[in-house]
């Protein structure tokens, strides 16, 4: 009995110990530095990978102080990333979205890379509108803007060209505005029976392609007030009219899909497989990587534009820095970034060898390379030139289909909303679910509420 | 005073004696118990009173967060529709697996083959069902339902994305999913009834309805009523199905308090809300659970 107590005594002590144990900080082997590179592809993405271990080989011959450890995921997502921040589990450098910076800065989770940039040299070099967008309050620099783009719209060829759609050189005629918008939408509708335009209605992305829409329209969703605070200003005539316009769309052009629940991976498949001929999006990999659209078969134009002008939203990708690294694996993350043909001031030949390293792998896993994006990461125009030169020799769309959208020149191109962005997107997603549901919906009656409820909800509470 | 002290002492002491091996036994059961239910939930109010930095608590801020919640001009409408989930799961999900085990009960033949049909459904998992049920209500020609009404001459029409339509559908496709596990509680509960009573009560001229209304009913009435506590707290917090299948829409007309939970923490990052309203809806579940077993008791009684 006696026996059997202890042992049981033993093995609760045993298990209550195990259960209790936490996991220990790793710890640095042979003193190297352990630079934690986020954004690393996925395993199913073989030659991408390969390219990667390329970068990590480089880097372990050139700092042999350093061994990279490859971190899967990009940390746009936010349910990950809250997570990782708080419980201080960061990589050294990580991959996310324009939009997440600003508060990826106010939590406190980034690091200042003023003088990183400053010493390497990169911070003259670098296109200042983009520096301006990932500068926190102090004025100090957060993250390395990696690529950019601009929303225009993606559009099938195909069923452009089955509605007649086209112009004398073969190219796709797209819409100037949005009115003409509207009418070849009903054009390819009548000929094709598929959808003119897919809209996003879902998962915020509704609210995100209604900005381009809403700012054509003239209207301003947000001003500072004087003590700081944030005042919603869209309760004005002009969003009234931009949300009349998909109301429109649905009841008096009937050019949208039947599906009312529509995200952007929605949208990508209907453009895709033939469905829509229309989507207001940047260039997008995943319709042709993921839905199968033949790249020839893609064309994009600029965004049409409304009574107020042509306004497109601009956007991107950046690497940020873990807030607890070290000054010297933040170096060590440069050093990365400069491997991978990033970080580098002047487009040498390690760095060209890098980017064609890249543009490889896309090729093969992604099946499509786009021209550059019309709002170049650096300034110097050289670099701008040489890296146009070195896209051309991958790049597998059709450039005459592309041309209305390279053309950047009578297009203003707007950052997000400043504050509470997604939120906005949220209520004004809302909003267009309304109108695209219900042919009874009071534009005007909606407006005033999603604006009021954006204050209240969201502005006063920020 | 003291003998009482002395006594109570004695005999806590008497009763881990006694028990000892057993204690130990399930002290790592008590021991993660604490450390992963009741320290994160006793965490989460006390938390739900600060403002966070990331995860941790920084300022005390009182009932703010509270507030916060609470003034939010949706959080009537959200609450309103999540007592309308709760209303349809009792219309349409609640008699139908208590209907078909009577039902199945009565079979003489191929009770095992309904048996297994019935419970097919809560072998899929809870998204895969969201997806699959998304899928029939598609609006347009690709729409399962829709395809049926092609079948019979109908014209296609418009289902999740009809404001009216949207709650009681999505408690369907709930109840396809889960009410098959409800049934088989049903069924081994009616396999418990003396069998001698239900004879008895056939004997004396009791139909079927005599004999659910005196001899199944007043057997069944525990699990009944526990059934009941069980789904409205299940329906109260219902989460995943309007979030795969319509993400709260068209225009908020399906969003409940869960989902509205759900978005405050992973889609915003506002934890301090998601909090104050996990701690709000246990308040008024505990309120609801009380009423329920008031009114049990006075109906006991």
């Amino acid at each position: 009995m006696k026996i059997k107590r202890s042992l049981a005594l033993g093995l609760a002590g045993v298990m209550a110990s195990v259960a209790l144990a936490g996991c220990g900080a790793p710890a640095n082997e042979d003193g190297k530095i352990r630079l934690q590179i986020g954004g690393w592809p996925p395993e199913s993405e073989t030659a991408t990978v390969a390219t990667y271990n390329g970068y990590k080989e480089a880097l372990e011959t050139l700092r042999p102080d350093v061994t990279v450890v490859p971190v899967t995921g990009n940390f746009s997502d936010e349910k990950n990333f809250a997570m990782k921040a708080a419980a201080k589990m960061l990589p050294t450098t990580y991959t996310t979205h324009f939009t997440e910076v600003q508060k990826t800065i106010r939590n406190g989770y980034a690091y200042d890379i003023t003088d990183i940039l400053k010493e390497r040299g990169l911070l003259d070099a670098l296109n200042p509108v983009l520096l301006e967008t990932v500068k926190g309050s102090d004025g100090k620099v957060y993250a390395f803007p990696e690529r950019t783009y601009v929303m225009g719209l993606s559009l099938n060829k195909k069923l452009f060209e089955q509605a007649g759609l086209v112009n004398e050189d073969g190219t796709v005629k797209a819409p100037d505005t949005y009115e003409q918008l509207a009418e070849y939408a009903k054009i390819i509708k009548d000929k094709t029976g598929k959808a003119g335009i897919a809209f996003c209605t879902a998962n915020n992305c509704g609210g995100w392609h209604f900005m381009n829409i809403a700012w054509s329209y003239g209207v301003e969703f947000m001003k500072q007030r004087e003590d700081g605070t944030w005042e919603a200003t869209f309760n004005t005539p002009e969003a009234v009219a931009a949300l009349q316009y998909i109301k429109d769309l649905k009841w008096k052009y009937d050019v949208l899909p039947s599906d009312t629940v529509i995200d952007q991976q929605t949208g990508f498949k209907l453009i895709a497989i033939d469905e829509a001929a229309m989507f207001i999006s940047s260039p997008a990999q995943g319709i042709v990587s993921k839905f199968g659209m033949d790249p020839m078969n893609y064309a994009q134009a600029k965004v049409p534009a409304g009574p107020a002008g042509r306004f497109a939203q601009m956007g991107g990708g950046v690497y940020m820095f873990s807030n607890t690294a070290t000054k010297e694996e933040v170096e060590a993350a440069f050093d990365w970034l400069k491997v991978m043909g990033l970080a580098e001031p002047n487009l040498d030949d390690a760095a060209t060898a890098a980017k064609e390293a890249t543009y490889k792998a896309d090729l093969e896993e992604k099946g499509v390379v786009f021209p550059m994006a019309p709002i170049p990461v650096w300034s110097a125009p050289e670099r701008v030139a040489k890296e146009e030169e070195l896209n051309a020799k991958y790049c597998n769309v059709d450039k005459k289909n592309f041309a209305s959208y390279m053309d950047m020149s009578d297009v203003t191109i707007k950052p997000e909303e400043p504050v509470a962005c997604q939120q906005l997107y949220a209520v004004l997603d809302g909003c267009i679910q309304e109108v695209i549901t219900n042919k009874d919906a009071d534009c005007a009656a909606l407006i005033a509420k999603a604006c009021n409820d954006f204050q209240v909800n969201h502005l006063d509470k920020n | 005073m003291q003998k009482n002290a002395k006594k109570g002492q004695g005999k806590l002491k008497g009763v881990l004696n006694r028990n000892i091996s057993g204690w130990v036994l399930i002290l790592p059961s008590v021991l993660l118990f604490t450390y992963i239910i009741w320290r994160p939930i006793i965490i989460g109010i006390a938390y739900s009173f600060f403002s966070l930095d990331g995860f941790s608590p920084a300022i005390f801020i009182g009932v703010s967060n509270y507030k916060d919640v609470l003034t939010d001009t949706n959080f009537l409408q959200t609450l309103w529709n999540t007592v309308q989930y709760v209303f349809w799961s009792l219309v349409i999900g609640f008699p139908l697996p208590f209907i078909c085990a009577v039902m199945m009960n009565e079979l003489v033949h191929c009770k095992s083959f309904f048996k297994i049909s019935t419970y097919l459904p809560v072998i899929i998992p809870g998204i895969a069902t969201c997806l699959i049920w998304k899928i029939a209500y598609m609006d347009g020609s690709g729409g399962l339902l829709n395809m049926v009404r092609y079948m019979f001459g109908a014209e296609a029409t418009t289902w999740l994305s009809n404001k009216d339509q949207v709650i009681p559908l999505i408690i369907i496709s709930m109840t396809w999913n889960t009410f098959g596990r409800t049934l088989v509680m049903y069924l081994s509960t009616l396999q418990g009834v003396n069998q001698e009573l239900y004879e008895a009560a056939r004997l004396d001229g009791a139909g079927l309805f005599g004999r659910i209304r005196y001899v199944l009913f007043p057997h069944m009435r525990g699990v009944l009523l526990l059934l009941l506590i069980n789904q409205i707290i299940a329906v109260f917090n219902v989460t995943e199905q309007p979030l795969v299948m319509t993400s709260g829409g068209p225009n908020g007309a399906s969003m409940s308090l869960g989902l509205t939970n759900y978005f405050y923490a992973f889609k915003y990052g506002q934890y301090e809300k998601s909090l104050a309203l996990g701690v709000i809806t246990f308040c008024l579940l505990s309120v609801l659970t009380f009423i329920y077993f008031m009114v049990d008791k006075r109906i006991n009684d």
